[in-house]
């Protein structure tokens, strides 16, 4: 089967997802309705609220949900074959993750811009909001372990991407006080940094860089653990220092590459012609983990993924100009999410590999598979690449260096969030030590995902990478789950259908528990006494969003009008409220169904 | 066609997100621990500008604001102004990359202010005399 095919197809489904689906969901489930007063509009502030055009908002909102992880997923989820995983990532970006993205944004919109967190705990229950706090705070250790791992094995295979790798670090800094000094276009600089990034391959291709000797001079049997120490202790650092002085630049950078990396992969498939090697659905050795549910943890991002309510709610609804945009912004910047996804599948199955025998050898087992799985992304986009006329040795280097970029940035935020979750739990439990003090905050958010970085696992190369990674994905279905929750019992709530959030709701909380079930059998007969509690805790909070979401749509439901809730901003209510300013603007509570749709 | 005027954030508003799980992203709205860097003597960016345009200006002129990592907005928008101005070649490029400068100012594609903000007041005054210009 040709690659582009495949990408046409997908393009098309995700075209028809966005036309049909996207506006059943807009007129019948969330009821956008353009009349709305957005908080953008009721609190604006020329500073974090404020209306913004729709496609200005898309730009911000893409670049802050498109990275890393819905390359890591995919590249290791075609082990299954490409059909299981390709199905899952359209079925999953039109009907799971265009709700999740959609209905968080519409949901924070209706509640004051407020984020997921803090609806979980006013729109479901105080409970709530301390089980998404725990859930949280595993999802962000388990995102700090595995990207600190994926990075540290690229490091290993492609020694090459080291000195472009760390040299961004000072050009990104260089970029943004250059900027800063000039008051100059961050456009034309950061192109520079681009162009300077990409010189530096051919350097790191001239001088590689392994740690090799400095490992055994330690006497740590893998390098891949010096690398995982070492980004720690640079994570520690670039989390305490100020966004604007590393984040905020590399992120320019990162923005272009994110948009070459997707050219890139487009224009190989198209040139090359690429057929994809792997089976449709490929027939596992025995032993294997099976593709239900696996599959659907596996792939988090990219098909859906939790973390992406917290952008939908924490920024993107603050700008929000009409509450009709929700439906442009969220649902497709699910979609792009997904195309990304489906990038990663081709480079993984048509550009990896020249035939199925090659591609066999690259997945031979799960194990292989998951640790090899980002190695073959970087192999099968250096295909791509070379397409195009890049020479090959470069191109490896290239894509190595546009994943790690992504995941260092990804990891940068990942414990500069998690020290804010730690400072939560410090104020929640009263301990101010935690709380109050951004040194011993920032080390209890780097410690813990080094010590799941570096715990040995099964076999003689340390832990199955795979098996980390599904942990990842679990805590992250949670995070969607949670908020799926939140998103079904405000629909029932307004008196509408909510089925189109329970069906992928219902769908996540099955196969993750499954999951952790099946997982956490195999971790007490292996002796695993580090991933075995850690999934028990984990399977304990996703029984616990059963029950609190349970409940919580049992109690809506109760609560429901009979009527519902106009969504079109011409019913009687509409009316009402536009003749009572007082009451747009006024500090209700949330949860009835006439209280908080405002207009 | 209604009038747009843009305003491009300073180098260091916190905001812009690249990356999955990148990004702006506050998982609570009430806890003190999620701070943005305050910003050089208490400047407050863009808003004051802002907010004193919106003030001042009628409601069918668009006001954006927009950090200056967004080009892929930015770009296409001074394009389309410069060219309606019948700006083309290195006019049109000096135009786009003034435009693109951190704290600036235009009006339908017209660069008002390239690198520093004017004072609210002198903001708009100059957005409407050039407002006033068509």
């Amino acid at each position: 089967m040709p690659a582009f095919v495949v990408a046409a197809v997908v393009g098309v489904l995700f075209f028809l997802g966005y036309r049909y689906y996207s506006s059943y969901l807009a007129r019948k489930v969330y009821a956008l309705d353009p009349a709305f007063v957005t908080p953008a509009h009721e609190f604006n502030d020329g500073n974090d609220f404020v209306p913004t055009n729709k496609h200005v908002l898309f730009g911000h909102h893409f670049t802050s949900v498109a990275g890393a992880a819905p390359i890591v997923g995919p590249a290791i989820a075609v082990f299954w074959g490409w059909g299981p995983a390709l199905t899952w990532i359209v079925l999953g970006t039109i009907f799971a993750a265009g709700v999740h993205d959609f209905g968080a944004l519409a949901v924070s919109v209706r509640h004051k811009a407020k984020s997921i967190g803090t609806l979980a705990g006013e729109v479901i229950n105080g409970r709530a909001r301390k089980l998404f706090l725990a859930i949280i705070f595993f999802l962000l250790t388990l995102v700090n372990a595995v990207f600190a791992v994926v990075i540290g094995n690229l490091f290993v295979a492609n020694p090459g991407a080291v000195i472009p790798i760390v040299l961004e670090i000072p050009l990104a800094i260089a970029i943004g006080v250059y900027i800063y000094r000039t008051r100059s276009s961050a456009l034309i600089p950061s192109i520079v940094g681009v162009i300077v990034l990409y010189a530096l391959i051919l350097v790191g291709n001239a001088y590689p860089i392994s740690l090799d000797g400095l490992a055994d001079a330690l006497g740590v049997e893998q390098t891949r653990n010096v690398w995982v120490v070492l980004l720690f202790a640079y994570t520690w650092i670039a989390s305490r220092i100020p966004v604007w002085v590393l984040l905020q630049p590399r992120d320019y950078i990162n923005s272009h590459q994110l948009f070459i990396a997707l050219g890139v992969i487009a224009l190989g498939v198209i040139v090359g012609m690429n057929t994809i090697q792997a089976p449709v659905i490929n027939d596992v050795p025995e032993g294997s983990p099976s593709f239900f549910p696996f599959l659907f943890i596996t792939i988090a991002c990219g098909a859906v993924s939790g973390f992406h309510s917290l952008v939908s709610s924490g920024t993107t609804s603050k700008q929000l100009d009409k509450e009709t945009d929700a439906r442009y912004v969220g649902y497709m910047g699910a979609v792009g999410e997904g195309s990304l996804a489906t990038g990663a599948v081709l480079a993984a199955t048509a550009g990896v590999a020249a035939s199925q025998a090659d591609w066999q050898a690259l997945y031979p087992d799960f194990a292989t598979a998951s640790s090899g799985a980002v190695g073959n992304f970087v192999a099968g986009v250096a295909q791509f690449a070379n397409n195009i006329a890049v020479p090959l040795d470069i191109a490896t280097i290239f894509a190595a260096v546009v994943v790690i970029s992504f995941a260092a940035t990804t990891m940068d935020t990942g414990v500069r969030l998690q020290r804010y979750v730690v400072q939560e739990i410090g104020e929640l439990l009263n301990v101010r030590a935690i709380s109050r003090n951004l040194t011993v905050a920032t080390t209890i958010a780097v410690l813990i995902p080094l010590g799941m970085a570096l715990i040995p696992g099964e076999g003689e190369a340390g832990y199955t990478f795979g098996v980390l990674w599904q942990l990842f994905g679990t805590t992250n279905q949670l995070t969607a789950g949670l908020a799926l929750s939140v998103i079904a019992v405000w629909v029932t709530r307004q008196g509408r259908n909510p089925i189109a959030a329970i069906i992928p709701l219902v769908f996540l909380l099955v196969m993750t528990t499954w999951a952790l079930i099946i997982n956490l059998v195999r971790f007490v007969e292996n002796d695993q006494w580090v991933l075995a509690p850690l999934d028990a805790l984990i399977f304990v909070l996703a029984v616990w969003l059963i029950v609190e979401a349970a409940l919580a749509l049992v109690q809506a439901r109760r609560e429901r009008p009979a009527v519902p809730v106009d969504g079109t901003g011409t019913g009687p209510e509409s009316v009402v409220a536009r003749a009572n300013p007082d009451e747009a603007t006024s500090d209700v509570p949330l949860g009835g169904a006439d209280r908080d749709d405002r207009r | 066609m209604t009038s747009r005027v843009v305003l491009v954030r300073g180098p260091r508003a916190a905001g812009g997100g690249g990356g999955c799980c990148s990004g702006d992203v506050r998982p609570f709205d009430e806890g003190g621990s999620h701070c943005h860097a305050p910003r050089d003597g208490g400047d407050e960016g863009v808003a004051p500008v802002y907010r004193a345009l919106r003030a001042a200006l009628p409601d069918d002129v668009a006001i954006e604001i927009v950090s200056p990592s967004n080009w892929l907005w930015l770009v296409p928008e001074l394009v389309r102004g410069g060219r309606r101005r019948g700006l083309r070649g290195p006019a049109l490029r000096r135009s786009v990359r003034a435009g693109m400068a951190v704290e600036s100012l235009i009006v339908d594609g017209a660069v008002l202010a390239s690198g520093r903000l004017p004072a609210p007041a002198a903001a708009v005054a100059a957005v409407e005399a050039e407002l006033a210009l068509r």
